[in-house]
């Protein structure tokens, strides 16, 4: 393996560690909750009753989308765009997105009961997750910023893989915990590193692109497509080519047949399956309406699609999957990769697991930073210290307490998204403040994993006390989704639970190491126990 | 730190990364959707996923760049050049 000069190794160990240390807590909760949004339907399903699987079939779009449509424009003017989120499976809910004179709505279809919940009134646990994944809870800079953590992630990939090119193969099988800490978190962070490496550098690339395209497409936009950002994405096959529609007077209040149409398009080449359909100007002489969909079992491959006249069914345009451009291949390609959309439920654990992992790069990452430095006794060290501990382990308790919300809210109340994110961000806020103010980061992290540990296995109770659903009448029901969420959170309960067992916060520490604390709640205190953050 | 930074040093190189990194990716955008000769899905395609390999290769510059003025002679050359392709070209046809 090549090596660094002495001086680029130091330059790029520099620059590894700057962007580690400036974006590590914000690239930890980008992981944190995309590691969990894995699993987004299932949590939908798990905090929605009425999106629970049923036994039965699935009803037909139609059935399932009027009664939507319906309420959502009082039944006499149909919205005028309409966006649906096709079922993967005959137990995963329909999406709808309808625009209109009455506003926008987007809606929860239960596929077999055609119950639906509303987006975000309900439903607010994973819109709080959703939305913190790229921090729109500040709009549109909180996705920019998420974009640029992810551009400097792979900053920090690629520095780190230069730094480590000489000795990967060594540095990968060593593991050494009952050395100094410092040495042991930072074997943990070169192992775990090199393990997640293709994995971080896919998630860092495709979520830079994510996070930043509404700025990326801008010169695009404007050099190719008059300004038109809508054209931007469509050529990057999130739409059907535009096309003219001739008005049909005599079918002017015929409503397209959604299910007719998405079984025409599913039959028009080998293995498609349409993923969305979108209906313009719907109930109107000139409405279409655009399938859009990939081949079964593609990684790598672009979108097809297919425009039918909304009053007449006739087919306009269609554009094949094999013939989408490359532009399409790269972002389709990205979405499916970046999402999980392939697989199946093996590879998303995998990647749960990954992303756990990742979470713990960054933390080793920034704990042997802090320790390297520990006999500097800086303030600033100290505090980055605490609000680690704050922030990273804080996580855990805050978002069983949100779990726990999203089943404990009374359905009469108010807003319930607000109530699900004050609690949510008012518990980790406290989390954060708790571990600023103890000067004794082990026993930070180890009361904020217990308390986390013990709030997640909370979560299988709260769901059989308030649902009914407990694992056993989930098992018996069939309803896996709400059973996998039961038994992770029960598995993560008991996984931070062991570690917080495994803590030693009365270790003794390395000789010559550590002195007080220098935080301005410990100036007046005596100099602190000698209290480690250990592994057992 | 393990290199020595001089203050000046560290503010010059930094000013780079975050000016001319951005500078350098957006100039690469426009270049490839105008003067490579393949098709406006293609050249898309090419500064989207080479975008931001080339962000990341032109920061990695600026932090091991021998001198400040040097990182910033290389990268706005770099910016310069690819920026003046396209208008050349974009003049040209």
């Amino acid at each position: 393996m090549p090596k660094l000069s002495p001086r680029a190794y130091k330059l790029s160990w520099d620059a590894h560690s700057a962007t580690g240390i400036v974006i590590g807590l914000a690239l930890f909760v980008l992981f944190a909750t995309g590691a969990l949004l894995l699993f987004r339907g299932e949590i939908r399903q798990w905090e929605e009753p009425a999106l629970r699987a049923q036994p039965g079939e699935r009803a037909s779009l139609d059935a399932l989308a009027r009664p939507v449509l319906d309420s959502l424009g009082q039944g006499e003017a149909p919205p005028s765009y309409v966006y649906l989120g096709l079922p993967d499976t005959n137990h995963d809910p329909l999406y709808v997105y309808a625009a209109g004179s009455t506003g926008q709505h987007d809606v929860w279809v239960n596929p077999a009961t055609g119950a639906w919940v509303t987006n975000p009134d309900q439903g607010a646990v994973t819109q709080t997750l959703y939305y913190l994944h790229f921090f729109y809870q500040v709009g549109l800079w909180g996705l920019y910023f998420a974009g640029l953590v992810g551009l400097f992630g792979l900053l920090a990939v690629t520095t780190g893989t230069a730094v480590h090119l000489g000795r990967i193969v060594k540095d990968f099988f060593q593991f050494r915990p009952g050395k100094q800490l410092r040495v042991a978190w930072a074997d943990a962070h070169k192992v775990l590193g090199t393990i997640g490496l293709p994995f971080q550098t896919m998630y860092v690339f495709t979520g830079a692109y994510f996070g930043l395209v509404g700025l990326v497409a801008l010169p695009y936009a404007s050099l190719l497509f008059g300004g038109s950002m809508g054209d931007y994405y469509r050529e990057a096959g999130y739409y059907a080519p535009t096309v003219q529609v001739d008005s049909v007077a005599t079918a002017a209040d015929e409503r397209p047949r959604l299910e007719r149409l998405a079984a025409r398009a599913e039959r028009t080449w080998p293995e498609f399956d349409p993923k969305t359909m979108i209906v313009h100007g719907m109930g109107t002489a000139e409405s279409r309406v655009e399938v859009v969909g990939r081949r079964t079992g593609t990684v790598f491959g672009g979108t097809g699609s297919i425009v039918y006249h909304g009053a007449t069914g006739e087919e306009l345009v269609r554009e094949a999957p094999a013939e989408a451009g490359a532009l399409n291949r790269a972002v389709q390609s990205m979405e499916t990769l970046h999402f999980a959309e392939f697989g199946g439920t093996a590879l998303t654990i995998l990647f749960f697991l990954l992303g756990v992992a990742s979470c713990a790069v960054i933390l080793t990452g920034n704990l042997t930073w802090l320790e390297v430095r520990d006999t500097e006794n800086r303030f600033v060290n100290r505090m980055l210290e605490r609000l680690t501990a704050g922030v990273a382990t804080g996580f855990l308790p805050a978002t069983a307490l949100l779990f726990l919300a999203g089943q404990g809210l009374p359905a009469s109340t108010a807003h319930p998204e607000w109530w699900i994110d004050g609690i949510f961000f008012g518990s980790w806020g406290l989390a954060v403040c708790h571990a600023l103010i103890r000067r004794n980061v082990a026993r930070t992290h180890r009361s904020l994993l217990v308390a986390g540990g013990a709030l997640a296995l909370l979560l299988p109770v709260a769901n059989g006390l308030v649902t009914g659903a407990w694992p056993w009448a989930t098992w018996a029901a069939g309803q896996w989704a709400v059973l996998g969420v039961d038994v992770g959170a029960v598995l993560c309960g008991g996984a931070a639970l062991g570690v917080a067992a495994g803590l030693d916060v009365d270790a003794a520490p390395p000789e010559g190491a550590r002195s007080a604390p220098a935080g301005p709640a410990d100036r007046d205190a005596p100099r602190p126990d000698t209290t480690e953050l250990k592994r057992a | 730190m393990k290199y020595n930074w001089t203050t000046a040093e560290a503010w010059g190189k930094t000013a780079a990364v975050l000016l001319l990194g951005a500078a350098v990716y957006v100039a690469f955008c426009v270049f490839c959707v105008v003067v490579l000769p393949v098709g406006t899905d293609v050249g898309i395609a090419a500064g989207v996923l080479g975008g931001f390999p080339v962000w990341v290769g032109a920061v990695y510059y600026a932090v091991l760049a021998r001198t400040v003025a040097r990182a910033w002679g290389v990268l706005g050359g770099a910016a310069l050049f690819l920026a003046g392709s396209a208008l050349f070209a974009e003049l040209v046809a």
